[in-house]
Parts: C-alpha cells; structure tokens; sequence
C-alpha cells in the first residue's frame, strides 16, 4: 500500500508580495505585474521590462526590500517555507527533508554565479531547521515541478512522511541577458500567451513552498488536507536541445501520466494552469500537447497561462503556479490569462480570457516545459 | 527499496580528449556528459539498446556545481560587454545536453537534474533509486559530472562552513541501472 499525498501548508511569493492575497488580487484579476527593470541597468538590452517585486504589495515579514539589491533567493525560500509550515502546524522539522528548484545565487555585480545551486536547499534547511536529504533540482523551468515530483516520490515509497518542496527565481541581470540575446524577450512589456501579436516573455520574480504529507501521517495528527496531490508525470520530447516538439509527444506523455496515476480520465479535468510562456513554439507546441493527451476534452476545460500576469519564474514557476492550481481549488474563482484579446487560430483552447470566471474545480492540471522539452504535470484533487 | 542491477557504467577522465557536441562550445561539460553516456551505453547489445527506447527510461544529472566553464564565461562578457552570446543560452542549463542525449538514445522518460552538497553521486543515484522504486521508470541513466575546480569553485567550496565539500576532480561518470536487465 503506497501513501496518498496530501499538501498541508504553503507559502508564496509573487511581484504581487508576499501570500496569497496579494496574488488573488493580482493574478486572480487579470492584472500584470510588468514594470520597468530598476534592479539592473538594461540600457544594453532589446527587452526593458520584467514583473519585479518593487515593494508594492506586503512584503517578506520581518525584512526590508532594497529595490536594487533584493535578498537572497533562499532567504525568499525560506520565508515561504516559515509560513509553509506555520500553516502545515508541522513540528519535529529536523525529519523532514527539503527540495526545492532553483539555481546559483548570482553576484549583484556583473551577474556571475556565486554559489553552488545545492547551497539553496541546504541554507533552506538550515534557516527553518529541516534535515535531509537537502537537494536543489536545477532542471530549468521545470525545477520546482521536478522538486514536487520527487517530494511525492519520497512519500509515495515510505522514504519520507512530510517533505519540504518549492523552487524560487528572482529576476537577475545573467539570465535576463541569456533571453535577451536570444530575443526570446517581449520587447512590448506584455506576456501574452496563446495571443496573436505576443513578442515573447517577461521574466517574473517568484517562489513558493509546499509541505506535503502523506495522508495517514496529516490524518494522524489531526491535520486537514488542503488539498491531494493526485498525479504527476515527467516525460522529455528527445526532439531538440531547444525547441519543443511542436507534436508535443513529450508534455502529453507526462500529463497521460498524471491522469493513469489519479485513475481519472481527461473529462474529469476542470481547469488548466499552462506552461504558456507567449512564445509562438512553445504555445504551438503546448496546444498539441494537450490536444493529444486530453482529445476532445481540451475544448471544454478552462485553461489560463497566468505568467501573463506573474511573468515567468523560470526554476520557481513550478510551485508559485502550484499555489495558484491550490487557490483554483480553494477560492471559487479561476484565473484568466490577461491581455488575451485576440487567439492565436493554432491554439484554440478553451481560453479564459481577460476576466476571471466562478467555479469549483475538482482536479487542477499544472504543466510545465523547461527548454530542451522536458516537461512535468501535476494533477490537483480537491481534498 | 526495490532491487536494483547495474547494467553499465563508464568514465570521463579530466585529461581526455573528447569529440565537439555540435552546438556547444568553451566547456568540456556537455562533451563530457555525452561522451559518458556513449561509452556507458555502448557496452549493452542492440536489443538491449532498443528496450531502453521510450518512457521507461530516464535520466538524472548529479552535479554539485553545474557547468561552471560556461558559468565564468558569461560572468566575463557580463562584466566586459554587458552582453552575452546567443549561443551561450541553451549552455547555461543542463537540460539541453540532457535532451541531446536522450534523443540520441530514443529516451523520453523523466530528466532530473539534481545538485547536492555532499555526495553527488550517492545522492544521484539515490534520487534514480526513488524514480524505480516509484515505478515511474525501469531504468535510469545516471550521470555525475563536474568540472574541474575552478578558483571559484575552489574557494567557494572552501568558504562553506558545517559541511564538507569536496571540489570535485573533473571525472564525469555514467551508470545505467534498471530493476532488471533490459532486453
């Protein structure tokens, strides 16, 4: 008998702020978080935007945020795991192991690498006195998703009862130069997912944490699920060392994946948080991808690509789009993509589009794709 | 945990020479990787080879510090030029390499990347074990790989306090494991 998993605590961090009420009323609304770049001077780039948390919005408790030079990605992390296991009422920290998806700190100066990434899990850990193993996933965009992945995967096996998992970007002057020289940056300070006109993407601040747990463990100490973890896959295309496939053989072999493991099928799915990062490839292809795996279906489930107002957190876009599958659950609402005034005729989806909409979702599918096509889904059930 | 077999394993020493990777340049990293998983791979029979092909099998990354050659190179240009080049994109993440490598083989199961602290290929291979044990492949394709010390990695290694990190001496190593020998 493998255990359920159920997430009991979270903690996020958008441009929006800190917590859920500031992305409710942000992402939940339609409403983009696009301003210009004043951590770095971007006088040398096509791209002058990016969704910066500028100090708008609560922020980090207990912390100040000094607009040029923000703290570190894992004190970011470990604030979002505070509250995480604040809301979890877990105790006995020092079992619990942490992964979480992210990368080197990069120097404030000049945007070199400083640090290893697996100093991010490990100074996690050592912030909110977690133990181990401690193991940061670096996997690109979907890092955070893998890290959620393998927390099930512990759980599931016996190897863990309650781990900590997450993943965290903070917009830096290195990784805003590698999209920028490829010009994969929007260049109209819009992120505009599935949208005829998008000029690509705009990079976001973000991280999240979620405490999972098996159910029987959150049972036994009287804990209420706030939701299941369901399923999950991860499946590469093996097409390109950038490009995804534009069939998207990859992303439907991960999201069949995900619906085979909750034994439910693709009707049942009420709403979709996608990847949709407004790149003409990458929503091509993730429309195909779900065509493929969901068939017919893909016509009637909603669908939104909330980077179109979070921008995209790279490492941590996983688990913040997680939190936003959780309060899709939770609130009775479901999130729109903003700006999306005009489909792309190749991705015709059933698009919520500009506006939120009222419902009561029973499962929540999250995918994400990191470049090179490797792709993840997590499937949400309410509790 | 389930039982494991070690079907194969190969090794990239610092000092070789390795063949280009169309694509990737100025790091030895994605050579390395690849050159691993060739060597280690070629050691299985072609129907062993063909079982490998599709979702059943996947593939993990251990790195502790990542591609840090490419990493010191884009520190440069972002110093000097305030740029970088194009081409340096798909070189500051592991998971184009990966995906280079698991079309070479026809492999379209999961792709972790996992850096750790401690023992990279302990714990590599213990997030490979995970995934069998999980079901969710029934083989996987571990490679450890780290360059030699940079004077960044060397003096970052050396400025961590409460755990020991060892800089890494340039060996790259693939291991292909499965619950049972593929065929």
């Amino acid at each position: 008998m493998t255990a359920e998993v159920a997430v009991t605590g979270y903690g996020v961090f958008t441009p929006f702020g800190f917590g859920e009420e500031p992305l409710l009323r942000g992402a939940f609304a339609g409403r983009p978080a696009f301003r210009p770049v004043t951590r770095f001077d971007v006088s040398a780039f096509r791209s002058r935007h990016a969704a910066t948390y500028d100090g708008d919005g609560p922020g980090l408790p207990g912390r100040s945020w000094d607009v040029t030079s923000p703290p570190a990605q894992y004190e970011v992390l470990a604030a979002c795991g505070e509250a995480a296991l604040d809301m979890a009422g877990v105790d006995r920290r020092a079992s619990i192991p942490v992964v979480v998806g992210g990368k080197g700190e990069i120097s404030r100066r000049g945007g070199a690498v400083r640090g290893m990434p697996a100093e991010l899990a490990h100074s996690v850990a050592e912030a909110l006195g977690l133990g181990h193993p401690r193991r940061t996933f670096v996997n690109a965009c979907v890092a955070a998703g893998n890290a959620i992945v393998h927390a099930c995967q512990l759980i599931r096996t016996g190897a863990a009862t309650t781990v900590v998992c997450g993943g965290v970007y903070l917009l830096d002057e290195q990784v805003f130069a590698h999209f920028d020289s490829v010009r994969g940056l929007a260049t109209d300070r819009h992120l505009r997912p599935f949208s005829t006109g998008r000029t690509g993407v705009l990079l976001g601040d973000g991280a999240a944490v979620l405490v999972l747990e098996s159910v029987a463990a959150a049972e036994s100490r009287g804990a209420r699920p706030l939701a299941l973890i369901a399923g999950w896959g991860m499946a590469g295309d093996a097409f390109h060392i950038v490009r995804p496939d534009p069939a998207g053989h990859g992303m439907a072999a991960a999201v069949t994946a995900a619906l085979r493991r909750a034994s439910i099928g693709a009707e049942q799915v009420s709403y979709i948080n996608a990847h949709g990062t407004g790149t003409r490839t990458n929503d091509v292809a993730e429309t195909a991808a779900l065509r493929r795996a969901l068939g017919e279906h893909t016509r009637a489930i909603p669908i939104s690509a909330t980077k179109s107002t979070t921008g995209h957190s790279l490492e941590g876009c996983g688990a913040v789009e997680t939190v936003i599958g959780l309060l899709a659950l939770t609130s009775g609402s479901l999130p729109p993509t903003a700006e999306l005034y005009d489909v792309d005729p190749a991705c015709d989806l059933a698009h919520i589009r500009l506006r939120p909409i009222a419902a009561r979702p029973q499962y929540v599918l999250n995918v994400n794709a990191s470049v090179g096509g490797v792709n993840t889904a997590i499937l949400l059930e309410r509790a | 945990m389930t039982s494991v077999t070690t079907v194969a394993t190969a090794t990239v020493r610092a000092d070789e020479e390795l063949p280009d990777v169309p694509g990737f340049f100025l790091s030895r990293f994605a050579p390395a990787l690849r050159e691993a998983a060739r060597r280690c791979l070629s050691h299985l029979t072609l129907e062993e080879l063909s079982a490998l092909r599709g979702s059943r099998t996947a593939i993990v990354l251990g790195s502790a510090f990542g591609d840090t050659a490419t990493m010191e190179v884009v520190g440069r240009e972002l110093a000097e030029r305030s740029v970088v080049q194009p081409l340096l994109f798909h070189q500051a993440v592991p998971t184009p390499i990966l995906s280079l490598i698991a079309r070479d083989y026809g492999i379209t199961g999961a792709i972790s990347c996992v850096s750790t602290m401690e023992d990279t290929s302990a714990d590599a291979h213990a997030v490979a074990q995970i995934i069998l044990a999980e079901d969710d492949a029934d083989a996987v394709l571990v490679i450890v790989a780290d360059l030699e010390p940079t004077e960044r990695t060397r003096t970052r290694a050396g400025e961590l306090t409460g755990v020991a990190v060892t800089p890494p001496d340039g060996t790259t190593t693939a291991t292909l494991i499965a619950k049972r020998r593929p065929c």
